[in-house]
């Protein structure tokens, strides 16, 4: 397979190789960075981190075959460390500059969504994320977020729950 | 379908049509070049400056050759020209000629533990006139990876016929032997690549003096600086350290700019400083890792220690300026550190305030009290930066403009300061063991 290939190059720290093997999965990659973040900025933030990582660890990897899910797992914390960091700003500094810059050109029922995903913690709101917007299956999901597939699916039922309580109306379980 | 599902379901429609931005490629690109060392703005300035005004700048130390080579005495001084008067190094001297006539000729090389070091002379008998003739793009292949340039300097003769380079690049694997020296130029507005092939010579290689590891953690108010390692070869002194990531974001901070890796940290041995040669950072998430190159260590060592100078931290403050609509422009001072107040208008419901500070002063905290009332910064708009050459110190330094844009409009105007981050000068000394 050409990717098996393209891996073993990326392994010896071809830096080419190594975006070659992201890009061939850019919109992946980048939705997957974006449904984290929720903006453009900071996913490709992500994704830089991301790489940098993947360049200094790929020599780690002990099966080629498991790069991508092991890539996404690490965009995965790449962005949850900024929007951590974030966090900590929003915090810290009580001005409104940075509130302004957050809604800014934003669409309304975004807002409305991302506002409801607040008051779940943020396990829930990963998965939720990964299985609604993603589309992602439990096997998936549990690999990224690094728990078991009871665990994945407990949490995304819980999230709903919650969600159910603060919106009101129905809910049920995706399969 | 469900009212939260439909919710859900709505903005995975928005993802599903998200296009992804043209630059991913190339910021994924980035990133990865950076990795190696990722030179502060300002450093890349210097080192401009390095190629452009070499003889004015006092850049003691690359290391360096064989059979003394000749005609660097120029390009080179203090420990490299030390080496090569002792023929230290492997001469290589081969040619590349390009079909214009453009000669290319590696002279020799030098190899320790911290570097690998290029001699070569580019020979133009038409002139080099333009500018990138002048630095070619270089890197040497290896067996499984290249070795990029990371610094170099050179010296034209007068015809500019003729240019002498001196370049570091990454000190090769020890599995390396066979390797080329690569080079690109722009010919013709073609870019042509020519290589030289030649073979490393362990022999010649002068490894390292000192090599140890510190593992020691210094505090500095709430940042630490940790010291990983040190090691020493004839050529120079690499220290490997890691500092903290300010925990502050400054609000007057414009995206894609790093701070935090701010620094002057000198070495010192037997207490007299060796030279500084340059240094890099990158960071992955975490801390700011630091390599910092520093010259040859002199001979007999007793003491070595590191004198932290500056490092970029925040400080609280309350600084209040008084400010009219269309006022001259204002000089005051914050922290010890030059602020400009360039002009102040008003359009259409805002208070705009341009000032200007050296670049690694940025604000925090910031509002505008307008007629007794206070109003947030709304916006920060950078206007871009300039280099500014100050001539009491003989040095220059950027200099780092914004328009500040606050809501609302009136007579009496006064700019409250409460938090700035800027270059905080400590002077400590870090004595490092050596065994």
């Amino acid at each position: 397979m050409e990717s098996s290939h393209i891996i073993k190059r990326a392994k010896k720290g071809d830096k080419e190789a190594l975006v070659h093997l992201i890009m061939s999965q850019k919109a992946e990659y980048y939705k997957l960075a974006y449904a984290y973040t929720g903006n453009k900025d900071d996913a490709l933030d992500a994704l830089e981190d991301m790489i940098v990582i993947l360049y200094d660890k790929i020599s780690s990897l002990k099966k080629d075959e498991s790069f991508y899910s092991w890539s996404k797992t690490i965009l995965a914390n790449c962005c949850k460390k900024i929007l951590k960091n974030k966090k900590k700003i929003i915090f810290m500094d009580t001005l409104t500059e940075q509130v302004y810059e957050e809604s800014y050109g934003v669409k309304e029922q975004r807002i409305d969504i991302q506002n409801y995903l607040q008051h779940l913690n943020s396990d829930q709101q990963e998965v939720i994320k990964l299985k609604y917007f993603l589309d992602f299956d439990y096997k998936t999901i549990a690999e990224i977020t690094k728990v078991s597939e009871g665990t994945a699916k407990s949490r995304v039922f819980n999230g709903l729950r919650k969600l159910k309580e603060i919106i009101g109306g129905e809910y049920y379980e995706k399969d | 379908m469900k009212r939260i599902e439909d919710t859900l379901n709505h903005y995975k429609e928005q993802i599903d049509h998200l296009e992804v931005p043209e630059e991913m490629e190339i910021r994924l690109q980035k990133a990865l070049d950076q990795k190696r060392r990722k030179k502060k703005p300002f450093a890349l300035v210097a080192s401009i400056l390095v190629v452009f005004l070499l003889l004015s700048y006092n850049f003691n130390a690359i290391a360096y050759y064989s059979q003394k080579l000749m005609g660097y005495d120029e390009v080179i001084n203090g420990t490299l020209q030390d080496l090569n008067e002792k023929g230290k190094g492997q001469e290589i001297n081969k040619s590349y000629t390009f079909n214009n006539g453009i000669k290319v000729t590696l002279d020799g090389i030098m190899v320790d533990a911290n570097n690998l070091i290029a001699f070569y002379t580019i020979e133009a008998p038409k002139g080099i006139a333009e500018n990138h003739m002048l630095t070619p793009t270089l890197y040497i292949d290896g067996l499984f990876q290249k070795y990029h340039a990371q610094g170099g300097q050179g010296k034209a003769n007068d015809e500019y016929t003729k240019i002498k380079w001196v370049h570091e690049f990454e000190p090769p694997h020890f599995f390396e032997k066979n390797m080329s020296f690569n080079f690109h130029f722009i010919i013709n507005g073609k870019p042509q690549e020519g290589k030289i092939d030649f073979t490393l010579d362990r022999m010649k290689a002068m490894g390292h003096t000192i090599k140890q590891t510190i593992n020691k953690t210094y505090t500095f108010e709430d940042r630490n600086l940790k010291i990983h390692s040190i090691r020493a070869t004839p050529t120079s002194t690499v220290i490997k350290a890691s500092l903290e990531k300010l925990v502050d974001k400054a609000q007057d901070r414009v995206r894609d700019r790093d701070l935090h890796a701010l620094y002057e940290i000198n070495l010192l041995a037997n207490g007299t400083e060796v030279d500084r040669l340059g240094s890099g950072s990158s960071s992955s998430g975490g801390d700011i890792e630091l390599e910092l190159r520093y010259d040859a260590l002199p001979r007999d060592i007793e003491k070595l220690e590191l004198k932290v100078v500056k490092l970029q931290n925040t400080q609280e403050l309350s600084k209040k300026i008084e400010l009219q609509v269309d006022m001259k422009s204002l000089t005051t001072d914050i922290m010890g550190q030059e602020m400009i107040i360039k002009n102040v208008y008003q359009d259409e419901g805002y208070t705009y305030i341009t000032l200007v500070t050296e670049e690694s002063v940025l604000l925090d905290d910031v509002f505008l009290k307008i007629d007794h009332v206070l109003s947030p910064l709304d916006e920060v708009i950078e206007k871009g930066y300039d280099k500014v050459i100050v001539k009491e110190e003989n040095k220059a330094k950027i200099t780092y403009e914004r328009i500040l844009k606050f809501k609302g409009t009136g007579k009496n105007l006064e700019l409250q300061i409460n938090k700035i981050v800027y270059p905080k000068t400590y002077n400590d000394i870090i004595e490092i063991p050596i065994k």
